[in-house]
């Protein structure tokens, strides 16, 4: 694989600060990948198949367990025994494209991240022969790209992830339930959004999932702004989503807003709780390896209930 | 509230500022695209009421800052009594420096100055409050504490300032400023502020003249004066800078000596201090308080002095009590003069004889003692009160001569107990009159010595060489008197008289003698050498006679010259029983007893006033019995009464008048420039109003105090506003 310069290269572009000089989200999705993949311990590629499918020499990374010995005792070479991809993990992401994720304050808007986020997860699905699927979502559903794991699934969904515009409210309801009953194979629901949504919707949408057995990753990206509300002076605050606009001072309000954000995000994680949902909360300005973990976390689970 | 700058207060606009800088700040303002509104839609709405009274409250800060500050700015005047001065003042001392002097007699309309300037004084008082305290000075030639250790009893100090009246002495404002510092430094432990009141009517008499130099206490009492406190000067005199008056300023016999029957000639002298000639002025005249007949004074030009003569035969021998008065104007105080004297009273005088003789002709004042004990005239009556007594020369050094009105030297060959010379210098200096005669017993050196003493001494003249005349180859020198001018002692010596002097009296020896710088020659002999020369010393005068009193060097005695030399010296010289009987206020009255006097108590009675008894000091060894009585504060006749003891002959009543001093009848008034210029400039607040004055007074404290009080109140809230607008978010 990458040496030891490369790895470095690679990891960097873990860092949002780096990723948004980079405007191609399939080669971002790729770097972030390769560099997030080369800083792990262990190849996460290869499957966990039982069927084998043939050998292929080893090299160095592959986990031992893998070794046919028998084929060394024979040859006094070093064998891996490669099977069968299965590919019954179905993992589609389902990306809020709602106005609101337009907000931006560091290098990466929030859909940037989460349309960041989604592209990497579709590179890593794919390398790993899982199946990718792409939603995006505001008040309705605006893109529907069924799972599928042929590795030329990725330009689709990475073509569709650059090209989104953020428009509309984010309204979850009916569109979780719909998307519930048409996603059929159990999978990996992985909802990136700000979650600026009805919270009763928000978890009557995941039950809905996990009534269906999907097990659920909520990548809950948030502006370092709307967590801190660091504004100093007199400002108005034009709302996004047909919210009104507000002439406030900050200062004032700040306490009283980071109480009702944190009232928000605690129900969000108890819903997430209730549900054995992970739940990921990120910031734009955080590294992205940070999502990348919490997804590989929520495959094994997903994995291993199936 | 009364602001004292009120242009400031359009500084109170200024608290349209932060309300101004609000609506600005409303149109400046960012704009943010924000995702997260319901959130900060909930905490707005939570939040809607509280912000506003946050910001209302601040507002209404910001804006109390503003205009606190220009109030502060504006040096407000809050009402006394207030709450904010209670808290502002951390209480005061007030030293209130009353002017009692005579011419605060001077009415005003209905009232008095002094009315007016206890007026002020009271109102100063009641300005007072809780924690105050006061203390009060009465001002006159000296200065008289009235409430002297500060008290907070305020409305004792009233009572104490309703109970003042007017005095007849002068002012003394240099002398004030010094006690006043003098208190300040005594006091300086009492409160921290010190407020001086000098309420006054700025008679000029009481600064002291424009060209005298404040003299290092002065300057050190103002310094302090400076350093501790501030000074009022509140003006309460006439509106007039020169206020006119007429006063009667003296009151004159034309002798020292009152004979029983002889017809004496009294002048009243009245003086003109205002800017207008006065028309019409009456004299009346007054024995024991009968009219005893009225002149006029046709006109008086500014500035001028009148004089009108009385004649008056005084015909017992007894005290009599004499006055003038003329018709009132606005000083009445001044309008009236008394003159006490004893008719056919003795005047004691003492002759020491220099030679001693077994025949009394050859004693060398055998002719003095005639001359001046002269026998009984045709009418029986004595034709002189003059009562020599004649001492030896020892006898000077032995015993008390306080009580002569004059002593003569005749042909003493020294003094050289110094003790002697002490006390003749005493005695002079404290009004007596010392005559010398000189003679061939003298020794130069030790007069020279002893009694000259480079001038310091008593005798008017260094003594020289005798110059004595071969009468059987020359003839005499003759006496010629100086005539201009002519000496004060031989005024009343009428032409006649005086030719009579210089035709018939011969001369053949005298010591010659250089006077001293400032005495005056009376009279020379021909050629040119001095024959009298006087001079004052202290209160007394020195005459001295560079020939004999005996008929060794003149023939004074045989042609009855001297008789009439001494009289005239002793009656216009000497100081007389009227002088000590006729005093200016503040003068102490004397009174010396004949050695053995048997008083048992003198009671003295004040005009307007209870009688009361004076320290008698007795007799003792060295000096005759004798009171001193120095309260001499209250001008007009003081009455005294004798109680003898048991079996001793009684004593009649006597009197002594007080009369102010004329120089205080000149009301002319300082500007304050004119007093700030006297004090050196030093900086005081001036005022002829007492509402005006309470202003001041704020003015002078609010720098300190209501200013600075409310600058820290500003400074406060201006800390609290930055807490809370912290706090607050804003």
């Amino acid at each position: 694989m990458a040496d030891i310069e490369t790895t470095e290269d690679y990891q960097k572009y873990l860092d949002p600060n780096i990723l948004a000089r980079i405007s191609r989200l399939d080669i971002r999705a790729r770097l972030v990948v390769e560099g997030f993949i080369s800083g792990q311990h262990k190849s996460p590629f290869h499957g966990f198949s039982v069927e084998f499918a043939q050998h292929r020499e080893y090299v160095p990374g592959d986990d031992l367990k893998h070794l046919d010995w028998k084929v060394y005792a024979k040859t006094d070479r070093f064998y891996v025994k490669q099977y069968e991809e299965e590919t019954n993990l179905s993992a589609c992401v389902l990306l809020d494209i709602s106005e609101s994720m337009a907000y931006q304050s560091g290098p990466l808007s929030k859909l940037d991240y989460g349309a960041t986020i989604g592209a990497s997860l579709a590179y890593l699905m794919l390398q790993q022969q899982d199946a990718a699927g792409l939603v995006t979502f505001d008040d309705d559903i605006r893109d529907f790209i069924r799972p599928a794991s042929q590795a030329s699934h990725l330009k689709l969904m990475t073509h569709q992830l650059a090209t989104v515009r953020p428009t509309g409210r984010s309204k979850v309801g009916r569109i979780f339930h719909d998307l519930a009953e048409r996603i059929n194979r159990r999978g990996l629901i992985i909802l990136i959004s700000d979650l600026f949504v009805d919270p009763d919707e928000l978890a009557l949408g995941i039950r809905h999932f996990r009534h269906k057995r999907h097990e659920v990753v909520v990548f809950h990206v948030m502006d370092d702004d709307e967590v801190q509300f660091p504004f100093q002076n007199l400002t108005r605050f034009e709302g996004m989503e047909d919210y009104p606009e507000v002439l406030a001072e900050p200062r004032q309000l700040r306490d009283d807003y980071i109480a009702e954000l944190e009232t928000f995000r605690k129900g969000v994680r108890r819903t997430c709780r209730q549900h054995r949902v992970d739940y990921v909360p990120l910031l734009t300005k955080d590294s992205l390896e940070v999502a990348l973990s919490a997804y590989l976390a929520g495959r094994l689970t997903a994995r291993a209930k199936l | 509230m009364f602001p004292l700058h009120p242009w400031m207060l359009i500084g109170t606009a200024g608290g349209a500022i932060p309300i101004i800088i609000h609506l600005l700040n409303r149109r400046r303002f960012k704009t943010v695209r924000w995702a997260a509104m319901e959130f900060l839609l909930a905490s707005l709405k939570k939040n809607y009421k509280r912000v506003r009274m946050q910001n209302l409250l601040l507002l209404l800060l910001r804006v109390l800052i503003i205009v606190l500050m220009a109030i502060a700015l504006s040096r407000p005047m809050l009402p006394q009594s207030g709450v904010f001065d209670a808290i502002a003042r951390p209480g005061r001392h007030a030293v209130i420096v009353v002017d009692k002097s005579l011419s605060t007699h001077y009415q005003q309309g209905d009232q008095t100055t002094f009315d007016r300037i206890r007026a002020v004084a009271g109102s100063i008082i009641d300005s007072l409050g809780e924690g105050d305290v006061v203390s009060i000075l009465a001002m006159s030639d000296i200065v008289e504490p009235v409430i002297e250790e500060p008290t907070s009893d305020l409305a004792q100090a009233r009572r104490s300032i309703e109970r003042m009246s007017p005095g007849w002495g002068g002012s003394d404002v240099r002398g004030a400023l010094e006690a006043v510092a003098d208190l300040l430094e005594r006091t300086a432990e009492e409160k921290p502020r010190k407020d001086i009141y000098l309420v006054t009517d700025m008679q000029a008499t009481g600064w002291g003249g424009k060209d005298q130099p404040p003299s290092d206490e002065l300057a050190a009492a103002l310094e302090t004066i400076g350093r501790r406190a501030g000074l009022f000067v509140v003006d309460k005199g006439p509106a007039d800078r020169h206020p006119e008056n007429l006063a009667v300023v003296a009151l004159e016999t034309d002798s020292n000596v009152i004979g029983v029957g002889r017809r004496v000639t009294l002048t009243a002298k009245v003086h003109n201090f205002g800017t207008a000639a006065q028309r019409q002025v009456d004299v009346n005249f007054f024995v024991d308080n009968f009219n005893q007949g009225e002149r006029r004074i046709e006109e008086i030009e500014p500035g001028a002095t009148e004089s009108v003569a009385f004649s008056y035969s005084f015909n017992e021998k007894r005290p009599y009590l004499v006055h003038v008065r003329i018709s009132d104007d606005r000083l009445p105080a001044d309008n009236v003069r008394y003159l006490a004297l004893n008719a056919g009273d003795a005047i004691p005088v003492l002759l020491i004889n220099g030679r001693v003789a077994d025949r009394p002709r050859d004693n060398e004042t055998y002719y003095l003692e005639r001359s001046l004990k002269p026998p009984r005239g045709a009418d029986e009556r004595p034709l002189s009160n003059i009562s020599p007594t004649t001492w030896d020369e020892f006898e000077l050094a032995a015993r008390d001569f306080d009580r002569f009105n004059a002593v003569a030297l005749a042909n003493v060959a020294s003094i050289s107990d110094s003790n002697t010379v002490n006390r003749l210098e005493r005695y002079v200096r404290l009004g007596g009159t010392l005559i010398v005669f000189l003679g061939d017993r003298v020794s130069v050196d030790s007069y020279n010595a002893q009694l000259f003493r480079d001038g310091d001494g008593l005798l008017p003249a260094e003594l020289g060489d005798e110059s004595v005349i071969d009468t059987e180859t020359a003839r005499g020198r003759r006496l010629i008197f100086e005539r201009d001018p002519m000496y004060a002692g031989f005024r009343t010596l009428d032409d006649v008289s005086r030719e009579i002097l210089e035709t018939f009296v011969v001369f053949t020896g005298h010591i010659k003698a250089t006077p001293v710088e400032g005495a005056t020659v009376a009279a020379r002999f021909e050629g040119g050498d001095p024959a009298v020369i006087a001079k004052s010393y202290g209160s007394g005068e020195v005459i001295l006679f560079t020939s004999s009193a005996g008929t060794a060097w003149n023939n004074l005695g045989d042609t009855g010259s001297l008789m009439m030399l001494m009289h005239e010296l002793i009656g216009q010289v000497a100081v007389g029983d009227l002088d000590r009987r006729n005093l200016i206020v503040r003068e102490p009255y004397q009174h010396i007893f004949e050695p053995g006097a048997r008083v048992e108590q003198v009671r003295i009675t004040p005009p307007g006033e209870l009688g009361r008894p004076a320290s008698l000091t007795p007799f003792d060894q060295d000096r005759a019995p004798r009171i001193v009585f120095e309260d001499t504060r209250i001008a007009g006749p003081h009455k005294l009464e004798f109680s003898m003891r048991a079996g001793a002959d009684p004593m009649a009543d006597e009197y002594f008048s007080v009369n102010p001093d004329p120089e205080q009848s000149d009301l002319r008034r300082y500007s304050m420039e004119e007093a700030r210029e006297i004090l050196d400039g030093f900086e005081f607040q001036y005022t002829t109003d007492a509402d005006e004055l309470h202003l001041r007074v704020q003015e002078s404290r609010s720098p300190r105090d209501i200013a600075q009080a409310l600058l820290l109140v500003v400074l406060g809230m201006a800390c609290l506003e930055l807490v809370l607008g912290r706090q607050f978010g804003r």
